[in-house]
């Protein structure tokens, strides 16, 4: 069904427009925050926080916008929030750690997201921006332009990304890196 | 990729040549621009796992969520809400021009400043004078470079007897 009629029909308050709009993007957008964030569970939390601040916002929603586009935009954000938050954690952890009598056992501190077995080595040399470009490129099928409106940069920068990806992703490849 | 492009790439390790390369590229080549590159090995690895395509569907918690958040139907945006399009120039615009009112202010009043007489500048002030042994009047004329300075004597004190 196209997007316009079920935003008109969420904007009504149909949940079965909601519904259908969560399931028509779920996996796309879950796809998107898992090779950003690399497990399940954050995943999974920033495709539900994404879906939960879209339905929010919708009224602010500029219909002459693609709302593919702009949903992704949004989970984009979600994901880069939960990866600072992350990175914070670790930190403060890490000087918890360092500030501890030597006597005191450590506190277990969970790998980071990155390091998971369930991540797919390849991703893990890429930055975050070559990541998303990458991912909505092969698995999206994104053009230049969508991806440059989901980073919030430049077209021909969302080309620089890809490229760049591809690039790096080759050259592990034929190093024979990836244990895929 | 044009193998031509690849080999330039390769030769100049610069990162801001290699950038502009790749937009000029992509943007004018119709092999490589807009059509899809044909699936690659690798390909594979970058693919999502099997348990997104396997996860039962978000919305019952997303509703949950709305629900928490006390609002499940969202309002229908309303014409009046709809921001002009012109506003924002008109803000930048108005906002550029004060900055710029303020500017011009602070220099003129620096100009002004230092003139001779200005706030900070030299004052001559002649509290009295005589010209032989008679009060005189004291006519002041000052430039940017020089003070000039007349006395006169005053023609009633002269007359008297």
């Amino acid at each position: 069904m196209d997007d316009a009629l079920l935003i008109a029909g969420c904007r009504e308050g149909k949940d079965d427009a909601f519904e259908a709009l969560v399931n028509k993007y779920q996996v796309s957008i879950l796809s998107m925050a898992w090779s950003l964030l690399g497990n399940k569970e954050d995943a999974q939390d920033a495709a539900q926080g994404a879906f939960l601040a879209a339905f929010s916002k919708l009224d602010s929603f500029d219909a002459s916008r693609s709302f593919k586009t702009w949903l992704f935009a949004i989970a984009w954000k979600d994901c880069l929030d939960m990866k600072r938050k992350e990175k914070s954690r670790r930190k403060y952890l890490t000087q918890a750690i360092a500030t501890m009598p030597g006597d005191t056992p450590p506190p277990r501190m969970n790998d980071p997201i990155e390091e998971c077995d369930t991540f797919r080595p390849v991703l893990k040399k890429l930055e975050a921006k070559e990541r998303t470009a990458l991912s909505l490129r092969i698995n999206e099928g994104f053009t230049a332009a969508e991806i440059a409106d989901v980073l919030g940069c430049a077209e021909s920068s969302a080309r620089v990304y890809v490229f760049n990806a591809i690039r790096k992703i080759r050259k592990i490849w034929k190093e024979g890196n990836a244990h895929v | 990729m044009c193998s031509l492009i690849r080999l330039l790439y390769r030769l100049i390790p610069w990162r801001p040549f290699r950038d502009l390369l790749i937009r000029r590229h992509y943007s004018g080549c119709p092999k490589c621009g807009p059509a899809p590159a044909a699936p690659e090995p690798w390909e594979e690895a970058i693919r999502p796992p099997d348990w997104i395509l396997r996860s039962g569907s978000l919305w019952p918690e997303i509703r949950k969520g709305l629900e928490e958040r006390g609002r499940t139907v969202p309002a229908p945006r309303t014409s009046g809400r709809r921001r002009r399009p012109g506003l924002n120039w008109a803000v930048a615009a108005a906002g550029t021009m004060g900055c710029l009112l303020l500017v011009l202010l602070i220099r003129e009043n620096r100009r002004i400043a230092r003139l001779p007489g200005g706030p900070d500048g030299a004052r001559v002030v002649v509290i009295s004078a005589e010209v032989q042994g008679r009060n005189a009047d004291s006519f002041l004329f000052q430039t940017k470079t020089a003070s000039f300075i007349w006395f006169a004597p005053t023609s009633s004190e002269g007359d008297r007897p």
